[in-house]
């Protein structure tokens, strides 16, 4: 077909056509598709449900319609869309838990809140229930407008008188274009308490009101948690609040816990979340779940979630609150159709809207009974005259040949209006008795007296206020009923990752290659009972554990790197592994800067945080610092400062203290210092710190610890050379000194390395520049005076020194047991290093007696 | 060396669960690896000698390799991250080559003439003559079927509302059912293949119902040519067809008024004489008319009227589009909002 015929080509803008394509469709579905109207609560296609059952007569006193017969009246008079939608409007009106005031009357399959479907249309049945007759009564008194349907053929009212407040009372919820709805359903008594609240006094504040309408109540019940929200939504329109099932802990006879769901929130399926729970269990993200059951009947809804013996039901119940819909949000977005436009609305807007309606409505229909009643009273009028002249009137209608000229000569001789005229004609002879007489006589004057009260009523507003506000009162009185959501005041404590994990005893283990990972201490125990050691952790062949901190899960770990910046993880951060396990490189967990590394890992409890506890900082160049621990309560994973470090400097360790304690610091020149914490007083975080010790040219700190008194001051030399001397031989003496001697350095023994208090019973652990480790027992080592050279404990091969001291805790002895270090070394390494461990057993002996 | 590198990026979550494992080839692309190995008796492969044979030395490696590269990976996560990221567009890349593959692949196979079985198409091979009609729903796309001009006409009947390209991803489109039949009608190909030429019509003639929801479909469509087929509606191919709104029969008489607005209608009613009453049919939908109806009123050369889609203002249509098709919502609402007063259909 070419364009030659083609008469009738017209250009059309694409962008235009765009345009106002998608205007049209846009608004249509805004004004007319997917927004209730703020007066009646209603969109279209619930309105024209409504409209057409009732015009069928298919009211709450007549038995129940087949749902196909009503879907069809209203596709065909009024609603040309297709019949699943208007089907599934109507048994959402229908559903108990849908609905908080149902408006259609179902029998038959609805669906449930499983969100199993409703049975087919041609199954189920349905009238208007009660209360859908108070969304329409009076619709017959001209109290709202009627509009042509889409073919014109009929009328359908543009909004429904609403006796009652629908929108609030049964919420909406909607997605138009560019636009959405979403409003809770609230309960009737309430919100009609509200309106009067509105009616007293126009100038009510939405605190106020909220007074008598506290929040939103679901008709599947469940918990709404804080009033914020609440009232942000009141308030603006616009806001969310946490919706939570309601549930109970039960103690079965057995003695298990039991988590029993009684009330789901709002619009949650139930069958989804129990789906939901089992697959968590599955993928293992809840633990402690053994079972889960749909308990539902008759007699209510109950889904019972059974708790192993050994796991804490609120740990579990959070982790459901977090991971399922047991806990939803519903957010507020009060949008609907006030005067033919969408507006988000807030509470009282809403209400003065729908109140406005009401009056409109009353006046409407007053005015509709005074036309009436004017009407009859316009009949009752002639009938009188003509009683007062009947044998005058029955001689008239007598001589007349026809009834019109009976009816021109009635209204000529009587000055009757025609209508008065043929009600005359109409008249039965049996009018003619006295009692019929009296009784129009009594009817005239009972008009008369409705007639001024009618006008009285248009003329002032306060009564049509009256009117209305008797009318919600009788309706409150009739189909209200009790809340059946309950409102917790208080927001919703954010549940912490805390409370879904938990407490548990954990040793957490630190290498010196920066390999972390922390092991139920449970586990150590378990395998403890033999009495023997357990194999401790793997670690790779030129690692070995630095620190060990036996700490909880929800206890903090402070981790203090070299550049005196500290870092800080929960227990249940750090990744848990089994016992062998390596670990994982610290450096997946904290963003270390290039060269940090982790100098002190120190545990914190709440307790700790809370009390008289310090940190004391000992850093190379001899500067001390006591911070108070509650200062380190808040830090993020990517760091803090410490202290503030000189150039050059770095942390060398860092000590939990009680503020009684001594300190001790020894320097690589072999003299030390000790004194009283408290010579050092409590600075900020940031802070520098003060000089511990006075360094002599290019002596660096090498050791630091807490004195005590009991226990004895372990020194290492570079060349292997040790010796324990008991605390009480360091007196204590002001900070800042240059300190006194700890250890004769010469060219045997070499300088210090390390030094650090022992009771006894601890493991001390050197590595070798080359590599190697040895680890043997603190009490091993001979206890000598203070300025002594020690003993040998290692023979090294030249070249050889000690590079690192490394104390394990007593309590790590019990859990990691001894063999573990033959593990942890490689065997050629193991093979050297118990080789130098024997050369320096028969050295010692030899030192001995050299002394 | 893949395995290791798959095991750390699900561990850390770079690659999800659900998504595919990286191949060698995506984790080899542009990386180099050193090996060194001693071994007292070293077998090579083939005469170039470039592969060691020994399986031993293959396990060995394999293991050693496995062992030291995953503690590399956890050790330096900021360098384990960047070889993931480039083992991820690599995939990237040698998925997206191998759909365009199988793309073309798949149109060389339409072109057989392998066609939608929905498509009633016409007679006519010769493009200049023939037009596509696109019909909403298949109770439309019968009488158009029915009143069509076979010689010339096909149509393509499509249900309900088709996907919003503005908003999907290429492959949501192309597995689209319904956006499918309608480039295999059109039989020009997709995407870099597009060849205007090809086109088996030369008038592509949206025909939706003349309600909202048509309006609607009418935005989708011109959404999917303007963004997809971009060269059909450059060439000026794009009509839309203009049922009427109402259709007037007067007293006994038979014949059809047909009237395309409402001002037209009252325009007419109040022009008729007192005495004939008119019988007034609103047409919500195509499939309210008679076939020949239809074909009288909205397809026949002679009677209808078309509207051409023309894109003179590219730059402006791009943006209209973009914003009422397009993922945000904000500019839409304002949209909305400023131009609430103007709209032309309001069915309520």
């Amino acid at each position: 077909m070419s364009e030659r015929n083609d008469m009738r080509i017209k250009n059309a803008n694409l962008s235009e056509q765009m345009k106002t394509s998608f205007l049209s469709y846009a608004m249509s579905v805004i004004v007319a598709r997917a927004l209730p109207d703020v007066r009646d609560g209603m969109k279209p296609v619930h309105r024209r449900i409504l409209y057409s059952m009732i015009e069928q007569g298919n009211t709450p006193d007549k038995p129940h319609k087949k749902s196909a017969r009503i879907v069809g009246d209203v596709m065909g008079k009024y609603h040309p869309h297709g019949d699943s939608a208007i089907y599934e409007s109507m048994v959402r009106m229908a559903q108990d838990f849908s609905y908080r005031h149902m408006l259609i009357d179902g029998h038959g399959n609805f669906g449930s809140v499983d969100g199993d479907s409703p049975a087919a249309m041609r199954y189920t049945e349905a009238r208007l229930s009660k209360i859908a007759m108070e969304m329409i009564r009076d619709l017959n008194k001209d109290t709202v407008n009627f509009v042509p349907n889409y073919d014109g053929e009929e009328r359908e009212p543009e909004v429904l008188p609403a006796r009652f407040p629908n929108l609030l009372v049964n919420g909406a919820s909607g997605i138009a274009v560019g636009m959405a709805t979403s409003i809770p359903t609230h309960n009737l008594g309430e919100v009609i308490s509200a309106l009067h609240m509105l009616m007293d006094n126009p100038d009510v504040t939405t605190s106020e009101l909220m007074t008598a309408l506290p929040g939103p109540d679901f008709p599947t019940g469940a918990i709404v948690m804080g009033k914020s929200g609440i009232r942000r939504a009141y308030e603006t329109g616009r806001g969310t609040v946490t919706v939570r099932a309601k549930v109970d802990i039960e103690q079965t006879k057995s003695g298990r816990e039991q988590i029993i769901v009684t009330e789901l929130p709002y619009m949650v399926n139930k069958a989804r979340l129990i789906e939901r729970v089992s697959e968590l269990v599955r993928d293992k993200r809840i633990e402690g779940i053994t079972g889960i059951r749909d308990e539902s009947d008759r007699e209510g809804l109950r889904v019972s979630i059974d708790v192993r013996r050994d796991a804490s039901a609120s740990v579990i119940l959070n982790n459901l609150y977090k991971q399922t819909l047991l806990q939803t949000s519903f957010s507020f977005n009060m949008l609907a159709i006030d005067h033919g436009k969408p507006k988000t609305l807030n509470l009282k807007e809403i209400l003065v809207a729908y109140l406005e309606h009401q009056r409109e409505v009353i006046r409407r229909r007053t005015a509709f009974d005074l036309k009436k009643a004017q009407a009859r009273a316009h009949i009752l009028e002639g009938l009188r005259i003509a009683l007062d002249h009947i044998d005058a009137i029955i001689s008239i209608i007598r001589s007349s040949k026809t009834s019109d000229e009976a009816k021109g000569r009635l209204i000529e001789s009587y000055s009757l209006s025609d209508k008065q005229a043929q009600a005359i004609l109409d008249m039965r002879l049996v009018r003619l008795t006295g009692l019929e007489r009296d009784k129009i006589e009594d009817e005239y004057r009972k008009l008369e007296a409705l007639i001024t009260d009618l006008k009285d009523i248009l003329a002032h507003s306060a009564r049509v206020d009256k009117i209305i506000y008797n009318e919600l009162l009788d309706i409150q009185q009739k189909f209200g009923d009790e809340r059946r959501t309950e409102l917790q005041v208080g927001d919703v404590t954010n549940i912490e990752d805390e409370d879904l994990i938990e407490e548990e005893d954990v040793i957490v283990t630190l290498t010196s290659n920066g390999y972390i990972k922390r092991v139920p201490t449970a586990e150590f125990k378990a395998q403890n009972r033999g009495g023997r050691g357990v194999q401790g952790m793997n670690v790779h062949d030129d690692d070995v554990i630095e620190q060990m901190v036996s700490t909880s899960t929800h206890n903090a770990l402070l981790f203090f790197t070299n550049k005196g910046k500290v870092y800080r993880m929960k227990g249940y951060e750090i990744p848990e592994y089994g016992r062998h396990a390596k670990g994982i490189p610290v450096v997946n967990l904290l963003n270390f800067d290039n060269d940090e590394k982790i100098q002190t890992l120190i545990s914190v409890s709440d307790q700790t945080a809370a009390s008289e506890s310090y940190l004391f900082f000992v850093t190379q160049l001899g500067v001390v610092k006591r911070t108070a621990v509650k200062d380190f309560s808040n830090i993020r994973t990517n760091g803090l400062k410490a202290l503030t470090l000189h150039d050059d400097d770095e942390v060398l360790n860092v000590m939990i203290t009680n503020g009684e304690q001594n300190i001790i610091i020894a320097t690589h020149d072999g003299y030390s210092v000790s004194f009283s914490e408290s010579d050092v007083r409590v600075m900020g975080r940031s802070a520098a710190g003060v000089r511990g010790i006075r360094l002599r040219d290019d002596d660096i700190v090498i050791g630091a610890d807490i004195l005590n008194p009991k226990a004895n001051v372990l020194v290492i030399t570079e060349n292997g050379y040790g010796k324990q001397t008991a605390a009480t031989e360091y007196p204590i003496k002001g900070r800042g000194g240059k300190g006194i001697k700890t250890a004769n350095i010469t060219a045997k023994n070499g300088s210090l390395v390390g030094m650090t208090i022992v009771d006894g019973d601890e493991d001390i652990m050197l590595t070798t520049n080359q590599g190697v480790m040895i680890r043997f027992t603190a009490d091993s080592v001979s206890q000598t005076g203070r300025a002594t050279l020690g003993v040998r404990l290692i023979r090294l091969e030249k070249e050889t020194k000690v590079a690192t001291l490394a104390k394990v805790d007593p309590e790590t002895l019990d859990t990691e047991g001894t063999d573990s270090q033959a593990k942890a070394v490689d065997e050629t390494q193991s093979e050297q290093a118990s080789e130098l461990l024997s050369r320096a057993q028969d050295d010692q002996q030899s030192t001995h007696s050299e002394e | 060396m893949t395995r290791v590198i798959n095991d750390y990026a699900r561990k850390n979550g770079q690659l999800k669960e659900s998504a595919e494992s990286l191949s060698g080839e995506d984790v080899r692309e542009g990386m180099t690896a050193i090996v060194s190995i001693k071994h007292p008796d070293p077998q090579f492969e083939g005469q170039t000698k470039t592969k060691l044979g020994n399986s031993d030395a293959r396990q060995a490696t394999d293991r050693m390799f496995s062992e030291t590269f995953s503690r590399f990976m956890m050790e330096n996560p900021a360098v384990a991250r960047q070889i993931v990221e480039k083992g991820i567009l690599a995939q990237r890349a040698r998925l997206a080559a191998k759909r365009a593959r199988e793309m073309t692949r798949k149109q060389s196979g339409l072109e057989i003439g392998n066609l939608p079985g929905k498509l009633a198409d016409n007679i006519s091979n010769d493009p200049s003559l023939s037009e596509l009609f696109i019909v909403e729903g298949d109770s439309a796309g019968g009488s158009a079927k029915q009143g069509r001009n076979r010689v010339t006409q096909a149509i393509l009947p499509i249900r309900g509302k088709i996907l919003n390209v503005g908003k999907a991803t290429l492959d949501k489109v192309l597995a689209n059912e319904e956006i499918r039949s309608l480039f295999t009608a059109m039989g020009t190909g997709f995407g870099k293949d597009f060849d205007v030429e090809k086109a088996h019509y030369h008038k592509v003639i949206i025909m939706t119902d003349a309600d909202v929801d048509g309006a609607h479909i009418r935005t989708l469509l011109l959404t999917l040519f303007y963004r997809y087929m971009r060269p059909l509606v450059d060439a000026g191919y794009i009509y839309i067809a203009q049922p009427p709104l109402y259709g007037v029969s007067l007293g006994n008489n038979k014949e059809m008024h047909y009237i395309d607005s409402d001002e037209e209608l009252d325009e007419f009613l109040t022009q008729l004489p007192s005495h004939i009453k008119p019988k007034v049919q609103r047409y919500k939908g195509l499939g309210e008319m008679d076939y020949d109806q239809l074909a009288d009123t909205t397809m026949d050369p002679q009677n209808r009227r078309l509207l051409r889609v023309d894109p003179t203002d590219a730059e402006a249509a791009d943006s209209v589009i973009d914003m009422l098709m397009g993922n945000e919502v904000a500019p839409r609402r304002e949209f909305i909002e400023e131009n609430a007063v103007f709209v032309e259909n309001l069915d309520i």
